[in-house]
């Protein structure tokens, strides 16, 4: 490999990764968040109890439907794990005659839906929050932007991301030799450098895989020819893949249907152990009933689980079609990027792992604008593409972690009646986003480095606190007495993350730029420094 | 317990692998080792890493077990690399505590499974 070629990668690896940084530092933060999704929905429905056997659940929610809709055309049970303290149901009532038949979609019609506790299956009504879901949506599909352009967008910004991992590793030369090296002692630059390489070599293999496994997640999206070129559309390829059940003529012989429980544990023992997920259950209460029981993916690779369809009195029927290489393939793909199989310990090693990925793309920011600085013809008058560059660092850096907070805040401080209180939690985020980056641009660096991480972590820390006086229930303490490990581990990771958002802003007002040390050549470019 | 165990083989892997470099041994043992020594130390810790791995799969299966050793060898590298500047000895002695403990659950465990 010759210099030049090296050179044009660290060009690349520089220019990709900092064109779209920003975005992919939002990207990473609340991708890390998300897998802890379930638990930060159960942060924000205080009103929810506390995770059940699903056999409970499934009761329970059965129970439910035959009370509110014994004749529905069908039912749509998505049980709790063990994460989770809720239910959802909701069922689709047989049209009226004349009528259109309703699309099946979730969420659109509120009057048909409820929220079951797991534990009780009485209905709950939580406050209106997105909970955690908006963190998962968001980084996939940004948010204020229609649903398409935003993966779009996630997707060309998780391209960059792929093109800087690949250059960046051709650009780093002394990858074995330096794989230990941190020296934060030493000069900005270097430990900058050195910070930026560690969290990216050593969770490397991390970084590789959420960055190639997020793209595939959508690759039907960015590449729909292979699915063109086999199927006459896109409802025919979902159909072969996702097989539905044909749809069944209500007979009017009225049948019981079998209890759920029961078909659970049928369904568990066909599968060798494993767990349910969804059920959905057609023309309830007739003799034509039938049992679909999708499987969870919580103890496979794949993400894709496979159903399994029961009649009205609990006799396996039919299974879904064992799905093809292909397929498999681009489950476990899908499955190692979600991590829905991890059990706790491995779930920490994800967000842990998660959280080195968004050090190394600050790092990266960072490195950028300090070994750039001492190269300016200036370094006290910078030009406007360099401040802004740092602005927008800091508003980010600070800002991103700040925002997140800042919605959790919206979720207690709103008040619980408030109309269209969700939006106004997520337009919290990005209020505060965006008032750290003008805050960043009205202040000296320095200033605004300290300022903006000590509001984030104090915004981080407190919320404990916050939680605790504005829903005495979910108090740490109250949670301990409960029982609830969830939320008792939630509140002191926060308080974690707030500390070391605070160790962050404490090494910022340490920090002293060197002197600008005298130079006859001119200074070497980033890579020649990597290398 | 055995996934403990992974965790601390796995650090103790890389601090064989990170004191066989000869430019961290002064900060992290305050001398050089010998060739042999150097390379002893450094198969050493190459067989940590492997053992973390044979704890993963005793855990987990070879599929998820795969997934969580990457993880798990990611994140003891990264403790010891941020450690070290700081607390050199204690780093590298906390690796021999680690091989010792490591090693002796994973034993356990597999005394327990041949049971």
């Amino acid at each position: 490999m010759n210099g030049s070629f090296r050179q044009s990668m660290a060009w690349l690896h520089t220019w990709s990764g900092l064109l779209v940084g920003w975005v992919l530092l939002a990207m990473f933060l609340t991708g890390t968040a998300t897998y802890f999704r379930p638990e930060i929905t159960r942060w924000m429905e205080p009103e929810t109890g506390m995770p059940a056997d699903y056999h409970i659940a499934a009761a329970g929610a059965a129970a439910y439907l035959s009370k509110v809709a014994p004749d529905a055309k069908s039912w749509s049970i998505t049980l709790p794990d063990e994460r989770q303290a809720t239910a959802s149901v909701f069922w689709q009532p047989q049209p009226k005659p004349g009528e259109e038949e309703r699309p099946r979609r979730r969420g659109r019609n509120r009057d048909t839906q409820a929220t079951l506790d797991a534990a009780t299956g009485d209905v709950v009504k939580p406050r209106e929050t997105r909970g955690g879901e908006f963190f998962y949506r968001f980084h996939f599909q940004m948010h204020y932007l229609p649903v398409i352009w935003g993966r779009w967008f996630a997707g060309l910004c998780a391209m960059f991301m792929l093109v800087a991992i690949v250059s960046g590793v051709i650009t780093h030369k002394r990858i074995f030799k330096d794989f230990f090296t941190f020296r934060p002692t030493k000069a900005a630059q270097r430990s900058w450098l050195d910070a930026h390489n560690m969290t990216a070599v050593l969770a490397l293999p991390f970084h590789a895989m959420i960055t190639y496994t997020g793209l595939v997640t959508l690759m039907a999206l960015y590449m729909p020819w292979g699915v063109l070129a086999n199927y006459s559309s896109d409802d025919a390829y979902f159909k072969a893949v996702f097989p539905r059940a044909e749809e069944i003529e209500r007979s009017g012989v009225a049948a019981p249907l079998a209890p759920l429980p029961k078909v659970i544990d049928e369904a568990s023992k066909a599968w060798g152990g494993g767990r349910p997920w969804i059920i959905n259950v057609s023309n309830p209460g007739d003799a034509t009933a039938r049992i679909e029981v999708t499987r969870h993916s919580g103890d496979k690779l794949s993400y894709r689980g496979g159903s399994l369809t029961f009649d009205a009195s609990g006799k396996l029927l039919t299974r879904s079609p064992e799905a093809g290489p292909a397929n498999v393939t681009g489950g476990a793909m899908y499955g190692i990027h979600m991590g829905r199989f991890a059990e706790p310990v491995l779930r920490w090693v994800y967000f842990l792992c998660s959280l080195a990925g968004c050090a190394m793309v600050a790092t990266g920011l960072v490195l950028w604008s300090v070994s750039r600085r001492q190269k300016l013809p200036d370094p006290e008058r910078p030009h406007f593409g360099f401040r802004l560059v740092e602005k927008l660092n800091i508003g980010t850096i600070a800002g991103v972690p700040a925002g997140m907070a800042a919605m959790l805040w919206a979720n207690r401080l709103l008040p619980v009646e408030m109309a269209s209180r969700s939006p106004w939690e997520v337009h919290s985020m990005f209020i505060l986003w965006g008032g750290m980056i003008l805050y960043a641009c009205l202040r000296p660096n320095k200033k605004a480095w300290m300022e903006t991480l000590g509001l984030a972590a104090f915004m981080v820390a407190a919320l404990p606190i916050v939680s605790a006086v504005t829903t005495p229930e979910r108090n740490i303490f109250a949670n301990a007495m409960r029982g609830d490990g969830a939320m008792v581990a939630f509140d002191l990771t926060l308080v974690a993350l707030g500390a070391l958002l605070a160790f962050c802003g404490w090494k910022a007002a340490r920090y002293k730029p060197v002197a600008k040390p005298k130079r006859k050549a001119p200074a070497p470019t980033v890579a020649t420094e990597a290398a | 317990m055995i996934h403990l165990a992974m965790l601390l083989l796995a650090y103790a892997g890389f601090v064989g692998i990170c004191v066989s470099m000869a430019k961290h041994q002064p900060e992290l043992l305050g001398r050089k080792l010998e060739p042999l020594r150097q390379r002893q130390v450094r198969w050493g810790g190459a067989a940590a890493l492997a053992a973390a791995y044979a704890c993963a799969v005793l855990a987990d299966g070879w599929k998820f077990g795969s997934v969580e050793w990457c993880g798990a060898i990611s994140l003891a590298a990264l403790t010891l690399t941020l450690a070290a500047p700081y607390r050199p000895r204690q780093a590298a002695q906390a690796g021999a505590g680690a091989a010792l403990v490591g090693a002796m659950l994973l034993a356990s465990a597999l005394l327990l499974s041949i049971k």
